[in-house]
């Protein structure tokens, strides 16, 4: 068989037959285009979550929670058992252990400067903040140890809440008002932007953990705090000393469930990626829904075209086509048209996802992955809509098919 | 060349019994004949060529090609000898719309392993008057044309046998007439030809006519093997 000039013929009659082809086309342009989007914006969020996650969080970082072995809200009241102590005690009593700093939060507080008032979040913090949370200041300067000590009435502004409380005045020095606590403002926070949970971290105030605790929160617990090691290869084998440490610390007895959650890198980036399945597999599904409806269309023109070209498949059968040579022509012809639509809908899909990265926040990441997955889709339902019409045409009878 | 011994072929009709097309039919084809095969509409000539071309089996009797039996060859061998010996002319042309003069002429290759397809469809197209037509589509040609796109598509894989099935059917009768002188300046070049006509005027033109009736075959006329009379001359002096 001379297959060049087959699939000559297959690429004239696309173009012959243009709105014939143009109908089979559409749909897997329009599936793989929304597959290449789609993949893109689920990349996109994968990577840059990633590095706010690899940004706030570096290898070697541990995180302690008060709570009853799961994060979020929970039920029956705060856990109060978690101390600065237990910092100390982690950062003398175990190997490896760089630095910690425990911290504490009170979310939506009025805070008041002259006439206005802005609702924001107060951490505590202690003077370690910047080594131990990688944020310091801009303006000004952070906590010092004795402010920690003396749980000194001072805080550190983020450049949000500063706008808003302060507007073109130089907010070091003033004094604010937490309710009735009077905080002299001593800097102004680096800018940090939207971290992992959406909340904006320019928005925000920081005090000396004591202050908030004794001063704000009347409470000796504080709600979390974060361990920094030597050796990022050691960040599991820590964090389960540091299980074991609070348990003893806290006299837990055998059957009583953990009063801290340790979170390491490994458990955030797990988590991170679990939630990005949904953009990054369950979307491209809906477009597999798409070209699935694609493929029934393209099978029904094709079993149509068949029809109008039954004396076609006689006269070649005529001229010597075997059964198995008809079959692969029509297989061809749909299969080419479908790749040739996967690379149209492949760049319209590139092109959409630059575009809509350049016009929005969103980040939009096309991988080679993406675009061989567009392309594989669109052989696929090439092949699955070309098969069936493909074997009718096969098996027409010639003598029949020329009457 | 080719030998039908006891050829009958019958078709199952829904209420009544089995409809003979073919009883019994004996006919032998010799290299460089040129035959006419006449009958009534529904006499089974279509079903005796497609049968003649492979295309169709015979339900019982003997086919032999070159003198092997044909009859229990696999399709694929089948489509095979089609494409190397034989060439079909058909009366509704049956040419792809939407391809060009060349390209139509150019399909049997794609089945054959011949080199330069373009060249042969060109040559094909050439010797049957239609080299300024090479690029037409169906649609730009005449009937006669199109009739001669069908038949250089017939003449590109050199087969020994043409089968054409009422070639004239669909033409008026001059274009008709230029069509047969076409056919016999093929045969007069060495091509056997078997052509099928309910016109008894055109089917004078060849050297051996053979009627079909109630599917049964009657050689009616036949030029004596070895006679160099041109048919034409045979058929003016038989009007004489
Ligand atoms: N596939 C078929 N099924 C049933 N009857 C058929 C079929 N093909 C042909 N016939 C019948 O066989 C007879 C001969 O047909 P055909 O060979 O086409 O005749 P002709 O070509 O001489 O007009 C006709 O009566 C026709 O109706
Ligand atoms: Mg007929």
């Amino acid at each position: 068989m001379n297959t060049k000039l087959l699939f000559a013929g297959s690429a004239r009659m696309m173009m012959r037959y243009k709105m014939r082809t143009f109908f089979m086309a559409i749909g897997i342009v329009v599936g793989v285009t929304a597959l290449v989007f789609m993949r893109a914006m689920g990349v996109g969020a994968e990577r840059a979550i990633m590095a706010t996650v690899n940004k706030t969080f570096t290898t070697a970082t541990i995180n302690v929670v008060a709570g009853g072995g799961h994060l979020g809200p929970r039920a029956g009241g705060p856990v109060t058992s978690l101390r600065m102590a237990d910092f100390e005690a982690i950062k003398n009593q175990l190997d490896g252990v760089v630095l910690t700093g425990a911290m504490q939060w009170l979310p939506g507080q009025d805070i008041r400067y002259r006439g206005n008032t802005r609702q924001m979040s107060i951490y505590g913090y202690t003077d370690q903040t910047e080594a131990v949370w990688l944020r310091g200041v801009r303006d000004g300067e952070y906590f010092t140890a004795a402010d920690i000590d003396s749980a000194a009435r001072v805080a550190v502004i983020g450049t949000r809440a500063a706008e808003a409380l302060f507007g073109d005045e130089d907010p070091i020095g003033k004094q604010i008002q937490a309710g009735s606590v009077p905080l002299r403002i001593k800097g102004v926070l680096e800018l940090q932007g939207i971290d992992t949970h959406g909340a904006d971290k320019d928005d925000e105030i920081h005090v000396p953990v004591t202050t908030l605790m004794r001063r704000l929160m009347n409470v000796d617990h504080v709600f979390a705090g974060r361990v920094i090691i030597d050796n990022p290869d050691n960040v599991e084998a820590v964090g389960e000393q540091i299980k074991a440490l609070m348990r003893e610390r806290h006299s837990l007895s055998e059957g009583e469930p953990d009063d801290v959650v340790v979170i390491t890198p490994k458990l955030v980036q797990d988590i991170v990626s679990n939630a990005n399945r949904v953009l990054g597999r369950y979307l491209p599904a809906a477009a597999g829904v798409a070209l699935l409806v694609a493929a029934i269309v393209i099978a029904n023109i094709m079993l149509i075209a068949v029809k109008e070209r039954v004396p076609e498949i006689g006269i070649r059968k005529a001229v010597g086509a075997e059964s198995r040579q008809i079959n692969f022509q029509f297989l061809t012809e749909t299969v080419v048209v479908a790749l040739t639509a996967g690379v149209f809908g492949v760049g319209l899909g590139i092109i959409a996802a630059l575009v809509y990265d350049s016009l929005s926040e969103v980040p939009m990441v096309v991988t080679p992955g993406s675009v061989a997955l567009g392309l594989g889709a669109a052989l696929v339902v090439g092949i699955l809509a070309g098969v069936m019409p493909a074997r009718q045409a096969s098996a027409l009878d010639p003598v029949n098919a020329l009457r | 060349m080719i030998q039908l011994k006891g050829i009958c072929k019958s078709y199952q009709r829904p209420d009544e019994g089995p409809l003979e097309v073919l009883k019994n039919v004996d006919l032998s084809i010799n290299e460089g004949d040129y035959i006419a095969i006449v009958g009534p509409s529904g006499s089974g000539k279509s079903t005796l060529m497609n049968i003649l071309g492979l295309l169709d089996r015979a339900d019982s009797g003997e086919y032999l090609m070159d003198g092997d039996d044909v009859s229990e060859l696999s399709p694929a061998k089948l489509a095979k000898l089609r494409n190397e010996k034989i060439g079909f002319v058909f009366q509704q042309f049956h040419l792809l719309p939407r391809t060009n003069a060349i390209e139509n002429v150019e399909i049997p290759l794609i089945y054959s392993n011949a080199d330069k397809p373009e060249e042969r469809a060109i040559g094909a197209l050439k010797s049957v008057g239609l080299g300024n037509r090479m690029k037409h589509f169906p649609e730009e040609l005449s009937g006669g044309q199109q009739q001669r796109v069908a038949i250089a598509r017939a003449l590109v894989t050199d087969p020994e046998l043409i089968l054409a099935d009422e070639p004239t059917g669909n033409l008026d009768k001059t274009t008709g007439e230029d069509l047969m002188d076409l056919l016999q300046q093929l045969n007069a070049d060495g091509r056997t030809i078997v052509v099928i006509t309910h016109d008894e005027n055109l089917a004078k033109r060849a050297k051996r006519t053979v009627h079909i009736d109630d599917g049964r075959l009657n050689e009616l006329r036949a030029v004596a093997p070895g006679s160099n009379a041109s048919p034409t001359e045979t058929q003016l002096g038989g009007a004489a």
